[in-house]
């Protein structure tokens, strides 16, 4: 099959809790991206429950994918390729999107590929930013991930360094739940700590001299210990404070990573990539340095499906179709869809 | 008339093509919950094998459950997707049903004295689902529906089954597997128990696609097809639904 700038992809994403399809052309044009989610179904219980996520899935995977075709303006048999996101993420989840996707390109008889929803960040950048110098360093945040990733090219990348324990987004919602102050975690703290005083506490910053890995739970403690003996402290000064020192350590080994390989960009993906803070600090002390910065719209960092198309338009041109017989894979790391791949170098 | 059947509400993933008299091909697999993987190639396989592609076909068949949670929604999102691209209709039984009629295509000894069905899937933690259905003899053993599907514990079923004090013949995993404690009901016989089960195609305890389509083919041939819910029947909330009502 020759996949080229005409070549159109379905993509599909059902691996947490929004259920999304798109259309994209080509790898980056993007014709359509629906994103339904399912935040106000989780929001009573504080957290995804993963049955009554894939109960979602299930209900609005056929109107999405139909929205996406008709918002695109194209017909159904315009499609070439099936792209789906097989994990990581919440099994029952993925399993809905992964029957739909495979469904649609055997009823269309076009290729399907299985994307790894992680690659699948490194290329949202890309979409609003087609001509994104490299090698670039993505940081990656968000409630599952928070990886240090170098990328020398559209699909050619490797791991430089990751939590050893809660990721980033883990942590604001942990943070979120225990103040009390409203859900999604992320954006709950994002609009306190812009009502409080981030230097009102001093809280630890893990690991901040050394290496490119992160630890976040020791923050976590500390903050919940801090407002167990000081139950006086207003929340939105508790809120700023946590926040700028997950900011503070982000921006910080980023950079380092940056100057270490020698990026020409630093760019950021994920969900924690909206927040506020991270993007105004990453942005300054990143151009300080001299690094060009990609902030992907708040739209390309949360999970979509156009980023899963332009994935599976690259997987496709540069590896082939996935077959029919491949599952979902809860637990997939992104080093091991590289290695599979063969482009990617370990580290 | 060719219909697909899919039923994937059980550990097992079953697929079949046939009409309201025979089934052209059917097959299984044991897939030890690999629904995903093995859905699509089993369809693909089985309709290379009697040579058509799904726009040759009439309807869309699909068991609801209750059953497997995961395995019911690979088999649903999978029918409703292909049934969206062929502009096919699409036909969606209940589990319990396509278990006990799969009765209806052997003769057994069990039958001939008995007056209802009890269809029983395994819903674990000490549950199961069940239906119930009459045996009308003067049609030649045709099963009518007397109980919708319900879930509850062991105890519940065999309480519902001595209040009829009616002669029956119980089939299923949840059969099998509480078999020792449903030994009380007096006039009951778990099917197979006398004759074997070596006359069946297919395993008779699991609902088999084969029987989802004879009986999805009875309604497409009767034209009652139009505006059935194609929903997942569950019968449990989640059980964070559960903790966070009974808080
Ligand atoms: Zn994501």
């Amino acid at each position: 099959m020759h996949i080229d700038n005409s070549t159109v992809v379905l993509g599909i994403e059902s691996s947490c809790d929004e259920t999304a399809a798109a259309i994209v052309m080509g790898g980056n044009d993007v014709l359509s991206s629906v994103v339904s989610s399912q935040i106000d179904i989780h929001a009573k219980f504080g957290g995804v429950v993963p049955e009554v996520a894939s109960r979602a899935h299930l209900e609005l995977m056929q109107p999405v994918i139909n929205e996406a075709i008709q918002l695109a303006g194209i017909g159904a048999e315009r499609i070439n390729a099936v792209a789906t996101t097989i994990g990581p993420g919440l099994i029952g989840a993925l399993l809905v999107g992964v029957s739909a996707g495979k469904a649609m390109a055997y009823g269309l008889d076009v290729p399907f590929i299985g994307v790894n929803h992680l690659e699948a960040h490194l290329y949202a950048a890309l979409l609003e930013e087609p001509h994104l110098p490299f090698p670039a360093v993505v940081l990656l945040v968000s409630g599952g991930n928070t990886l240090l990733i170098h990328m020398t090219a559209p699909g050619e990348y490797s791991l430089l360094g990751a939590t050893i324990d809660d990721a980033a987004g883990e942590a604001f919602d942990k943070i979120a739940r225990f103040l009390d102050i409203g859900y999604p975690g992320g954006p709950a703290i994002d609009a306190a700590a812009q009502l409080g005083n981030p230097q009102s506490i001093e809280f630890p910053r893990a690991m901040l001299h050394d290496g490119l890995d992160f630890s976040f739970s020791g923050l976590k403690t500390s903050v919940i210990n801090y407002v167990r003996k000081n139950p006086d402290v207003a929340s939105h000064d508790i809120a700023a404070s946590f926040q700028c020192a997950v900011v503070d350590v982000l921006v910080v080994k980023t950079l380092r990573a940056a100057q270490q390989v020698g990026a020409k960009s630093i760019v950021l993906g994920g969900g924690v990539a909206a927040n506020s803070l991270l993007r105004s600090e990453m942005q300054r002390v990143g151009s300080g340095a001299g690094f060009h910065v990609a902030l992907p719209s708040k739209a390309m960092c949360t999970d979509n499906a156009a980023m899963i198309a332009s994935a599976g338009w690259y997987r496709l041109r540069d590896h082939g179709p996935s077959g029919l017989d491949i599952g979902a894979i809860p637990h997939l790391s992104l080093t091991g869809s590289t290695v599979r791949g063969n482009r990617g170098e370990r580290k | 008339m060719k219909i697909l059947g899919i039923d994937t509400s059980s550990e097992q993933v079953s697929v079949a093509v046939g009409d309201d008299v025979s089934i052209s091909a059917s097959f299984q697999l044991a897939s030890d919950r690999r629904h995903v993987e093995s859905l699509i190639p089993a369809i693909e396989l089985l309709l290379r094998n009697i040579g058509i592609s799904i726009h040759e076909l009439s309807a869309i068949a699909v068991d609801l459950g209750p059953g497997l949670f995961t395995g019911m929604r690979v088999g649903i999102t999978t029918a409703l997707t292909l049934s969206d691209i062929a502009e096919l209709p699409l036909i969606g039984l209940d589990s319990l049903q396509v278990l006990a009629h799969g009765i209806e295509r052997v003769a057994l000894q069990e039958l001939d004295d008995a007056e209802i069905v009890v269809p029983i899937l395994d819903a674990r933690r000490n549950q199961v689902y069940w239906s119930m259905h009459r045996i009308d003899h003067a049609l030649g053993g045709l099963l009518e529906e007397i109980r919708e599907p319900r879930v509850g514990e062991i105890e519940e079923l065999i309480e519902d089954l001595l209040d009829r004090s009616q002669r029956s013949v119980v089939l299923g995993t949840g059969a099998v597997k509480y078999a020792e404690s449903l030994v009380e009901v007096p006039d009951l016989a778990l099917l197979g128990e006398r004759t074997g089960v070596q006359n069946f195609a297919f395993n008779p305890h699991l609902p088999h696609a084969s029987t989802l389509v004879s009986l999805a083919a009875k309604k497409y041939a009767a034209g009652r097809i139009q505006g059935d819910p194609i929903a997942p029947i569950y019968l449990r909330a989640p059980d964070a639904e559960i903790q966070w009502l009974t808080r």
